[in-house]
């Protein structure tokens, strides 16, 4: 801040820019930020420029493959510019990124990283073991890596993240053996369960309260008992369950229990392969005195044979008649479902939707 | 008898008698207004502005005029407040010279009206938007401090950043 107060001294115009506050020309600059218009050659007009409009630049840097490797430069020679790094998304870093860059950028951003997404590539051992000393993380976002990761190495790393929140597991992993000494990261409220977590993680880990919002998607080993079990035992605490296709472990009324395990959720996603079409009868679809706070609902299709008939609009519709969903907003189905739109009872269910100011989307 | 004034006081001690409405489009006058009258303001009442000069008041006091039914998006939505666009009658309003803008900035700071401020801050935005480094010292006013050499490092440091 001397700096800034140096720099604004020396140049103290009526008409000059440089006369106001120093939170007034961040304020500017943040209106810049906001509309994509905050460019680096701004950097260079003067010093306080520099210092005010660097922090912003780096809060959340866009790479690419084409600038991935001149930014890994910068960060490399500075020892102080990559603290500025807030959110680190290497999504669209694929063949480019090498281990240790992307263990490099961890380290030298790991004072005040909150964000982090992983590349689909170049995520191993290395930046695993880097991620241990971001300990302001609050999103690890795993999910596209495609390397075969360790769980327990993965766990190792992320006992000491106490802020993080959300948490999203890579697509391939071996499982470990040991689940009742996973430490979970005591604030997780939101899980993203996919690649080899088997039936038994989910039976004997203690997940922590505190999580409520799950979803689930490639999880080859995971069957209808273990599902079960984990939504028995947390079905109550979610506010939002999204089971996507593929679960081959899956059967075909492996998701007809969600709405007994899970009254309290807002948010459901389900594939019409894995519920039967019993999905919104009574026996599953309860009423509730305390009203089921469903506010949006997801159904989608593999398209595989026999999907296009398993669900009778006239079945949500009298639901939705029997006050058994009566905060459900926003539907939105695949056309796979065969529900056409100008039959009786799908004019009705969009009619409702619409009074609750919601409506009824069909799309591919 | 009338309803009771706020009466605003220029630096350079002009009078500008304004319903309590439009005065308390600014923070500061509108807690000075409340904290200093807790039984509801019975008769004029004057308020001292030692930082804003009379025609930047009256310039200020005639946007709280235009603005006294308006009401503004939440405080604590930073985001919507920065993204939204300048509404037409406060870019006209604002179309004076840089010096002007300026101070209308500068009290609307100090009288703290949040909606006048962003307003200036993304006209002063408008300005700098794909512009070069030579043309906003020039049009700002800025004395570069930097040595060839740093400004070329600073390109190099950031070229990474150029199509962001």
């Amino acid at each position: 801040m001397h700096q800034v107060q140096q720099a604004l001294e020396v140049q103290r115009y009526e008409d000059s820019l440089m006369r106001l506050p120093v939170e007034i020309m961040v304020r500017i600059f943040e209106m810049l930020d906001v509309r994509g218009k905050l460019k680096p050659r701004f950097l260079r007009v003067c010093k306080l420029f520099y210092l005010l409009i660097l922090p912003m630049i780096y809060r959340c840097p866009i790479l690419k493959a084409t600038n991935f490797f001149s930014f890994v430069e910068t960060i490399s020679s500075s020892k102080t510019i990559g603290h500025y790094i807030r959110e680190l998304d290497l999504s669209y870093i694929i063949q480019t990124g090498k281990n240790a860059f992307v263990a490099k950028l961890l380290k030298r951003s790991r004072k005040n990283l909150l964000a982090f997404v992983a590349p689909q590539t170049s995520f191993g051992l290395g930046p695993l073991i880097a991620l241990k000393n971001c300990e302001q993380l609050k999103v690890l976002d795993l999910r596209l890596v495609s390397e075969t990761l360790n769980l327990e190495e993965l766990f190792n790393s992320i006992r000491n993240l106490h802020n993080l929140t959300h948490l999203s597991f890579p697509r391939s992993s071996i499982s470990i053996n040991d689940y009742k000494s996973i430490n979970w990261p005591p604030k997780l409220s939101y899980l993203r369960i996919s690649g080899g977590i088997s039936d038994d993680f989910l039976r004997d880990s203690h997940f922590p309260s505190t999580i409520n919002q799950i979803e689930f998607a490639h999880c080859p080993a995971i069957s209808d008992v273990g599902l079960g079990n984990l939504l028995l035992r947390i079905g109550r605490n979610l506010k939002s369950l999204r089971i996507q296709y593929p679960m081959p472990g899956l059967k075909t009324e492996s998701l007809d229990d969600v709405f007994r395990f899970c009254p309290n959720l807002y948010t459901l996603e389900v594939a019409v392969d894995y519920v039967s079409t019993r999905f919104f009868d009574e026996e599953n679809l309860q009423y509730m005195d305390s009203f089921r706070p469903l506010r949006t609902m997801y159904i989608n299709s593999s398209g595989s044979l026999g999907t296009s008939t398993k669900l009778d609009p006239i079945d949500l519709a009298v639901a939705i008649n029997e006050d058994r969903l009566p905060f459900l907003k926003n539907l939105q189905v695949t056309a796979k479902l065969g529900w056409d739109p100008k039959s009786e009872y799908v004019t009705y269910i969009a009619d409702e939707l619409d009074e609750r100011n919601g409506g009824l989307y069909i799309g591919y | 008898m009338s309803a009771p004034k706020v009466i605003v006081i220029s630096s350079d001690d002009e009078k500008f008698p304004v319903d309590p409405k439009v005065a308390e489009k600014s923070l500061l006058m509108k807690n000075m207004i409340n904290d200093l009258n807790p039984d509801g303001l019975q008769e004029d009442f004057e308020i001292p502005t030692p930082n804003v000069r009379a025609n930047v008041l009256a310039k200020v006091l005639e946007w709280c005029e235009h603005h006294k039914n308006t009401i503004f998006p939440d405080d604590d939505d930073d985001d919507a407040r920065k993204s939204a666009p300048v509404e037409e009658w406060d870019k006209n309003f604002l179309k004076v010279d840089q010096e002007m803008l300026y101070e209308i900035m500068l009290a609307a700071n100090y009288l703290n009206i949040r909606p006048l401020l962003d307003a200036g801050c993304k006209m002063v935005a408008e300005m700098i938007k794909g512009k070069s480094p030579e043309e906003l010292r020039r049009i700002f006013n800025i004395v570069n401090d930097f040595s060839p050499e740093e400004e070329a490092a600073i390109r190099r440091e950031n070229e990474w950043a150029e199509d962001r």
